[in-house]
Order: structure tokens, then C-alpha cells, then sequence
């Protein structure tokens, strides 16, 4: 006797039994069923509530103030680090990508497919969820700018852009192919943002300037391609984009290479980040951090960030590095680190809306991490 | 969203109804050769086919809708709390109950036990290959894989089964 009859017997007489159980369920009913479960789950959620709130109660209040009265601390997520003030949770998912901005923060959810990429809107001034918006399949990463949030895909070696209306939270426009991308680069070398009108991406064929009103692409003859792509971001009113050593800085009008340099102090580091944050211009890798000048690109100072910090992000005031399983506070005043900040586990990081953001793939939710004074 | 210069091909989805007519039966067998609980594969089924027609403008138009609804509920019978929650569930209705679980035979009752000891994406891989008889592409699709490494969970899993079942292997793959 093989396997494969006794296992085609076997699975027969599965689906009889499955069908002993009767017909399908009526739709309605189940519906029923299930709000008269999430009714009896929130009346349970309430009780804890209410019971833990007590609990609470009585272990603070013995230790108040001399009016017998204190304030209530916001309490961190159980289990991570103090820094950790809320885990939102985003869904699931293969990968990720973060932009935040005062009003949303974009979580870009790449699924598995048969399931479509996802765009996830946070609320940071509620820390919800408010919108899920498919963008299709090949999602890589997510900017916003000029009243849009953008969308980069590369889809079959493809590369394209999914505009995003944060109105009303749908898809409004996909952009003509941008170019293509190899196997080898995809979801490794991409970078994407906006600045002015003017979209800009770095993918597996360069760096590309999308202008959405002209319905335009134009491949940016420079920087030549001297590395792998690591960066790409916009200040002191230029682009910046590094590959392999160099900075390269480029008109925004209309992408002519302005400069571009190799400090020599950028030595010790292989790049792998670029960001804008605090005024500067800032380079990580090989867990160093490089500060420099926005309008000048000269080097201010590099400095230890981090085991394994990789990773730079920042917004007006702050700046972070992150590597390894960590997230680095940086003092942006005294150059140098003022808090770690051990996390389970490291995916995409934003700054913005007054927090820092890291996406934790495995379990499907945003950190919201407080940046500190 | 198709491409400019590309022709697109529209897929109209099923209806909700007839897809769920097809397919209750066997998604329920697929979760009861996950989870062996039939309650924890009856509460999973009807809570991924309540997801499905939620969300059916957009599951609708996957191409395999049906593969979409096994993994939401192969996902959610395997779930230890909601297993647990299921199975409490049927004891406080277990006297209203409408019939007892149905019966599978020995034979039956081997082979899926001896099934549910294999690691998870193999226990997956060989549930669809003989309950749906999918060919190792689609169920690469499934499990999010290469079509090689579907080949290696069954053939794994088929020779596990075989060595704890007393059977020789027979065929490929």
C-alpha cells in the first residue's frame, strides 16, 4: 500500500465530513453571532479596564503628595524600554517602510502576495489607525510632500509611482514607468522623496526626477554611479545622494550635479543612511554618524553612534541613528548620543509629529518612542 | 491600476454568495488538517469567510480569493487563545449542540493526526497538495515560496508520513 492513495482517502473522507457538519452558516447569522461577541469581548475589556484603573489607584495614591493627590505618569509599552510611550498596531507584515509628518504617520506594509501592499495612516495625535489604503503589489517606499503622499513600486523590474490623495485617503494617480530596476538592487538601493513639486528617487538605474504636473521623467545624468546608492534627502535648499564615498549635490530645478566630494573624514565609514535633521545633513554607517554643513556638505564632526547604526533619521529639531537592535538618540547640540534605546526588533524609522517612529515587523506595530527635551 | 500603455484586463469578481457556497466545505477541511479541532475549524472558517465578505471589494479581485481565505484560516485555527476560546465556547453549548462532530474513520483519523505532527509549513503543504490537489506553484503561492522549496516540505513531509504510518512514499513529487 503507497501514501498518496491512502492520503487521497484520507482527504475524501475529510471533505464528507465536513460536509456531515451541514450547510454553509447563513451569513446573517454569523454576522449576529460575531457583534454579539464583540459586544460581550468589549463589556470584558471594560471590567479590566476598570479593575486595573483601581488596582492603579491604590498603588499610587499611598505615595502622593501632601495633598494626598499626583499626577498620573503616560505610562510606557510593559516590556520595552522607558522611551517606548505607545505600540500601535499596523498589521503584519514582510516589510516595511515610515514617513511622519504633523498630521499622519504613512506606515508602507509590504504583504506577501496574494495580498496587496498596504498604506497605514496613524493618527499621532491619537495614535489610531484611521486609513488603510491599497497601493497594489512591489511597494517599496513611501514619501510625502506637495499636498500628496507617494508610493514607489517596482514591479517586474518596473518602476513606478502610486500618488495618494491624504484628502480622502485614496489612490488619485500612477506615474508612467520610471525606469527599471534590477533583482539584485530591488529593495535595497530605493530611496524616494519630495521636494518642492518635484518627486525624486534613487532605484537600480539611478537617480530619477519625476515632476507629477508635467507627468514628466527625467533620469538625472548625474551622479555618476561611483557605489551602491545610500542616500537620498533635501537641505540647506539642495538634493543630496551618496554613493559608495561621495556626496553629491544637485539643483533642485533640474538636477545638475553641483558638487561632489569625498571627505576624507567619511573614511572610517562605509555610508549607508542620508537624512536631513537639525540644520545638517547627516551620514550613517559602520556605527558612526557624520554631521555636515547643508549648504556646504563639509564635515562638522563623526562621531560613535551605535553598534551596528546603519540608519540616520531626523526632522527640524531631532535626530536619530539606528542599527542592530537599538535606537540612538542624538544630542544634535553636542554632537553625541544621548540615549539608547534597546528595541525587540528594528524596521523602518521616521521622525516627525513629534516622536520618533519604528515600524517592528514581526508583530505588526508602529513604536512610538519619545525623542526626550 | 494598470500601467499606461498596457491593456487592461479587468477581472470581475464572483459574487460573494456563490464563492461561499464552493468553498465553505473545503476551507473547513483544510482548517480542521491544520488545527484538529473541528471547533477551532468551524469558529476560523467562518471568521475568515466573514473577513473575506467584509473586505470583498478588494479579495474579490485576487486572483486566487480562495487561497486568501485558506490562509486567514489556517492562521486563525492554529491560534492557541482562540483554539481555546472555540473549543470553551462548544462546552457551554455543547447541550444545544445540533449534532455530535462527524465521524472520520480510523484510517482518516491517522493520516491527519499524523499530519498535524509535521512542522507548519509542511503540515500546510501536504493538506493542500491532497485535500485541493495543487500543483507545488500554486501552493508556492500559498506559502509565499519558491516552487523548490514546496518540493521539499512534501517531500519531507511525505516521507515522514510514510516512515510514521508504515506506508511506502509512491510517487512524485
Amino acid at each position: 500500500m503507497t501514501l498518496d492513495p491512502r492520503g487521497r482517502r484520507a482527504a475524501q473522507a475529510l471533505l464528507q465530513a465536513a460536509e456531515g457538519l451541514g450547510p454553509a452558516p447563513d451569513l446573517a447569522r454569523l454576522r449576529r453571532r460575531r457583534r454579539r461577541r464583540a459586544a460581550r469581548r468589549a463589556g470584558l475589556a471594560a471590567l479590566a479596564v476598570t479593575v486595573a484603573a483601581a488596582v492603579l489607584w491604590q498603588a499610587l495614591a499611598p505615595s502622593g503628595g501632601p495633598d494626598g493627590t499626583r499626577p498620573l505618569a503616560l505610562p510606557g509599552v510593559p516590556g520595552l524600554d522607558g522611551h517606548v510611550r505607545d505600540a500601535i498596531p499596523t498589521g503584519r507584515a514582510a516589510g516595511t517602510d515610515l514617513v511622519a509628518g504633523p498630521d499622519a504617520v504613512w506606515v508602507l506594509n509590504r504583504s506577501r502576495p496574494p495580498d496587496q501592499d498596504q498604506l497605514v495612516r496613524v493618527d499621532p495625535a491619537t495614535d489610531r489607525v484611521v486609513a488603510r489604503i491599497p497601493v497594489g503589489r512591489g511597494a517599496l517606499r513611501v514619501a510625502v510632500g506637495d499636498g500628496s503622499v507617494w508610493v514607489l513600486r517596482a514591479t517586474s523590474g518596473r518602476v513606478d509611482l502610486v500618488q495618494v490623495d491624504p484628502a480622502t485617503n485614496r489612490v488619485v494617480k500612477t506615474s508612467p514607468p520610471l525606469g527599471a530596476t534590477s533583482r539584485r538592487d530591488r529593495g535595497v538601493t530605493e530611496r524616494l522623496l519630495v521636494a518642492g513639486r518635484v518627486v525624486w528617487a534613487v532605484t537600480g538605474a539611478g537617480v530619477l526626477r519625476y515632476d507629477p504636473a508635467a507627468g514628466a521623467v527625467v533620469e538625472v545624468a548625474g551622479p555618476e554611479r561611483v557605489g551602491p546608492l545610500s542616500g537620498l534627502a533635501v537641505a540647506g535648499g539642495s538634493i543630496w545622494v551618496v554613493s559608495g564615498m561621495v556626496v553629491f549635490k544637485l539643483r533642485p530645478g533640474d538636477g545638475t550635479v553641483l558638487q561632489s566630494d569625498a571627505p576624507k573624514e567619511l573614511t572610517p565609514m562605509i555610508p549607508s543612511g542620508l537624512a536631513a535633521g537639525a540644520g545638517s545633513l547627516w551620514v550613517a554607517g559602520s556605527g558612526r554618524l557624520a554631521r555636515l554643513d547643508a549648504v556646504t556638505g563639509r564635515v562638522a564632526a563623526v562621531f560613535r553612534a551605535g553598534p551596528g547604526v546603519a540608519t540616520v533619521a531626523g526632522d527640524r529639531r531631532n535626530v536619530v541613528g539606528a542599527g542592530g537592535k537599538a535606537l540612538y538618540l542624538i544630542d544634535p547640540a553636542a554632537n553625541r548620543v544621548r540615549a539608547a534605546v534597546p528595541l525587540p526588533q528594528l524596521g523602518a524609522v521616521a521622525v516627525g509629529g513629534g516622536a520618533v517612529w519604528v515600524t517592528d515587523e514581526p508583530r505588526g506595530r508602529l513604536l512610538r518612542v519619545d525623542p526626550g527635551p | 491600476m494598470a500601467d499606461p500603455g498596457e491593456a487592461a484586463v479587468v477581472r470581475l469578481p464572483e459574487r460573494f454568495e456563490a464563492f461561499y457556497e464552493r468553498e465553505y466545505h473545503r476551507v473547513l477541511g483544510f482548517a480542521y488538517a491544520v488545527a484538529g479541532s473541528w471547533e477551532a475549524a468551524e469558529d476560523a472558517t467562518q471568521e475568515a469567510f466573514l473577513r473575506a465578505h467584509r473586505d470583498w471589494q478588494r479579495v474579490g479581485h485576487y486572483d486566487q480569493p480562495g487561497a486568501w481565505v485558506r490562509r486567514v484560516a489556517a492562521n486563525l485555527a492554529v491560534s492557541t487563545f482562540r483554539r481555546a476560546l472555540a473549543e470553551a465556547r462548544a462546552v457551554v453549548r455543547l447541550a444545544a449542540r445540533r449534532q455530535p462532530d462527524p465521524p472520520l474513520h480510523a484510517e482518516a483519523l491517522d493520516f491527519w493526526r499524523a499530519v498535524r505532527s509535521l512542522p507548519a509549513r509542511q503540515r500546510q503543504a501536504i493538506a493542500l497538495f491532497y485535500l485541493e490537489g495543487w500543483p507545488t506553484a500554486e501552493i508556492a503561492r500559498f506559502l509565499g515560496c519558491t516552487e523548490t522549496t514546496v518540493r521539499g516540505h512534501l517531500h519531507r513531509g511525505r516521507a515522514t508520513l510514510a516512515r510514521r504510518l508504515g506506508e511506502d512514499r509512491g510517487g512524485a513529487p
